[in-house]
């Protein structure tokens, strides 16, 4: 057995350059079909963790995934909304410890407008439980101030002080704008990797104060009358949801089913942990069909080493041939092969990791910065080393057909060397 | 009865009606240095393989050194001729990613009684090794890759690995045709005294009859075989 590992270790040694390409070609696909995996449950995660800490998320009657969708993801649009009084009401339950209420429906240039309170920046959390902090300046103060979101400001080139005008609707061509009630940038969010980032906030009164002359959905200028905006009550009449953080969780459910019986109108509460999980596992099928790709790539390393592998084997059927006239018998032959390939896929394994975590060192805080997404550089999880042993036992397995191979120019040239 | 190899209604094809061999009988004694020639073709090949127990004979006897190998199970023969027979090729004996002494050494890895042979008269079978190849001509080499060598030297490094550990019976397939002929007078002194010394029955087989003075007993296998010889 010893001497067999000596063989393969020489006999590769000594066909280098072929080694190293198929080491490297299995490294790749390997590399590639982690980098898959982790991106996967950095996804997944990061997706999971895009709302933590609010125990309910409460709009009208809908259905959970759409209330999901357009509160928490700015997905699509409200059916209907809740008014001010039941929204006082709800939030002001003695088992409500604080509430956010949402108000959507306006835009900026392809990103939503959030009408919202102090109480966002307070409460809001993401993540494992992380709550929002400010890379440049401050809460809204003043009517028309205006909080980004970090990817509004970065990709919009957005700095403090700057104007946004911001539009009705919430196309991202938009013709309907807010052109007479500019807004001025008086802080912004730092990066979350959730679609916070891609959000502009600004206070309640600021959403009713834009659409004042504003008459079933048409710009009327003059409709609302003259007085200044600054002696109005902007109290508003509605809001599109609100998430609730409750004292204890316990009393999380009797308060959701409390909400779906609420008698004035029509309203439902869901938890967002089980919305999360329910929308996905709608967009589940793409992050399979993601891992089954990556699958075929390694699998196309393999092809690649067994195609290398039983081209050079008619080269090596001298060598073979030597080997069984000093006595090596036919199944050593078959296992002297299969333990090449094996060897070849572990180091394949072993500098694909190598390529992925220098390359997850690197790129980590880029990866963060930029999209917000979030991968650990932790050892591989049991998921990813029951990857990697399969990737090995296919690897070693697909050594069985140069074996066979081999087996049979063995039995058939017998001494006779054939060049 | 003390024939060392002894054949008896050999017969050997592929398909029934082409006989690649058909021998009545055929006796080798220990010790003796025997020449089978005959024109390529005539079944030297095949009759190599049945006596080294790759092939087994369609029907008739093989009987080597009282073992009949047409009734041993094909690992059975692995190790019979890793234990007893040193085999020596045209050219190319050897393997190009080891040392000369690695090469030498590679029937003592496959045989335990090859290696204890070799180390019954030297201690180790790495001291053998240098013996023999010391005996040979090239105690200089033993470190070397085998790449380094001329063909004659390559050819002396497989006669070495064949006479490790003192197998039964050294079977040479024309290992002189790539050597010029003065080099082969001199490869087969060598091999044969080395053969005498170590009491090793040595089979050569050989197209090239200008060879036949070395030896103790020449057969021509194109007259052994009545089959005609087709491989």
């Amino acid at each position: 057995m010893k001497l067999i590992l000596n063989l393969v270790y020489k006999s590769l040694l000594n066909r280098r350059m072929t080694a190293l390409m198929i080491i490297c070609s299995i490294a790749v696909s390997v590399a590639l079909l982690l980098g898959v995996e982790k991106v996967r449950h950095g996804a997944k995660q990061s997706f999971s963790s895009t709302i933590a800490g609010t125990d309910l998320i409460v709009g009208a009657r809908s259905g959970s995934v759409q209330l999901l969708l357009y509160s928490v993801f700015r997905i699509g649009n409200a059916t209907n909304n809740v008014s001010w009084e039941s929204y006082q009401d709800i939030a002001s339950n003695s088992k409500v410890a604080w509430s956010i209420p949402f108000s959507l429906g306006d835009s900026h240039r392809g990103y939503r407008v959030l009408g919202t309170t102090d109480a966002y920046f307070q409460h809001y959390r993401y993540g494992k439980k992380r709550p929002l902090t400010f890379s440049q300046g401050v809460p809204f103060k003043q009517l028309h101030d205006v909080v980004l979101g970090a990817e509004v400001a970065k990709k919009l080139n957005y700095q403090l002080g700057d104007q946004v005008v911001i539009a009705h609707g919430v196309g991202s061509t938009s013709f309907s704008k807010h052109k007479d009630q500019p807004f001025t940038v008086s802080g912004i969010l730092a990066a979350t990797g959730t679609p916070v980032d891609r959000t502009l906030h600004v206070s309640l009164q600021a959403i009713e104060a834009i659409h004042v002359d504003w008459q079933s959905g048409a710009y009327i200028p003059g409709s609302g009358g003259t007085m200044p905006l600054e002696e109005r009550d902007l109290q508003p009449h509605q809001i599109t949801a609100f998430l609730l953080g409750l004292k204890s969780k316990i009393a999380t459910f009797q308060l959701q089913r409390y909400i779906s019986n609420y008698r004035a109108e029509p309203l439902q509460a869901v938890l967002p942990g089980v919305a999360l999980q329910e929308l996905w596992g709608m967009i589940g099928i793409a992050e399979n069909a993601l891992l089954l790709i990556s699958g075929f790539v390694v699998l196309s390393g393999l092809f690649t080493m067994l195609t290398v592998l039983l081209t050079g084997l008619n080269e090596r059927r001298r060598e073979l041939a030597i080997l069984r006239s000093v006595g090596c018998r036919p199944l050593q032959i078959v296992m002297l092969l299969v333990i090449e390939t094996g060897l070849l896929t572990l180091l394949g394994i072993a500098l694909g990791m190598l390529l992925l975590y220098s390359g997850l060192a690197l790129g980590l805080p880029l990866l963060e910065q930029w999209y917000g997404l979030q991968l650990s550089l932790s050892l591989p999880e049991l998921a990813e080393l029951k990857l990697l042993l399969l990737v090995l036992v296919a690897g070693t397995l697909t050594g069985l057909i140069p074996g066979y191979r081999a087996y049979r120019y063995s039995l058939a040239d017998g001494m006779t060397v054939r060049i | 009865m003390s024939s060392l190899i002894e054949l008896q209604q050999l017969k050997f094809y592929w398909r029934p009606d082409t006989p690649v061999l058909d021998i009545d009988q055929l006796q080798i004694e220990a010790g003796e240095k025997l020449f089978l020639h005959g024109p390529s073709g005539c079944g030297k090949s095949t009759l190599l393989n049945l006596m080294a127990g790759i092939h087994q004979p369609v029907t008739g006897r093989i009987v080597v050194d009282g073992c009949d190998l047409s009734e041993l199970s094909a690992a059975a023969r692995d190790r019979f001729r890793a234990d007893h027979i040193g085999l020596i090729f045209q050219q190319f004996n050897l393997l190009p990613y080891l040392s000369v002494q690695e090469n030498v050494l590679l029937p003592c890895h496959f045989s335990a009684l090859r290696r204890e042979q070799a180390c019954l008269h030297y201690g180790t079978a790495e001291a053998a090794a240098s013996a023999l190849l010391a005996s040979l001509g090239l105690a200089a080499l033993i470190d070397k890759p085998v790449t380094d060598l001329s063909i004659g030297q390559q050819q002396r490094v497989a006669a070495a690995r064949a006479l490790i550990g003192n197998p039964r019976i050294i079977i040479a397939d024309e290992p002189t045709s790539s050597l010029d002929s003065d080099n082969r007078a001199g490869f087969i002194k060598l091999l044969i005294e080395e053969c005498d010394q170590h009491g090793i029955t040595l089979l050569f087989v050989s197209h090239d009859r200008a060879l036949t003075k070395h030896f103790t007993r020449v057969v021509d296998l194109q007259q052994l075989n009545r089959a005609g010889g087709r491989g």
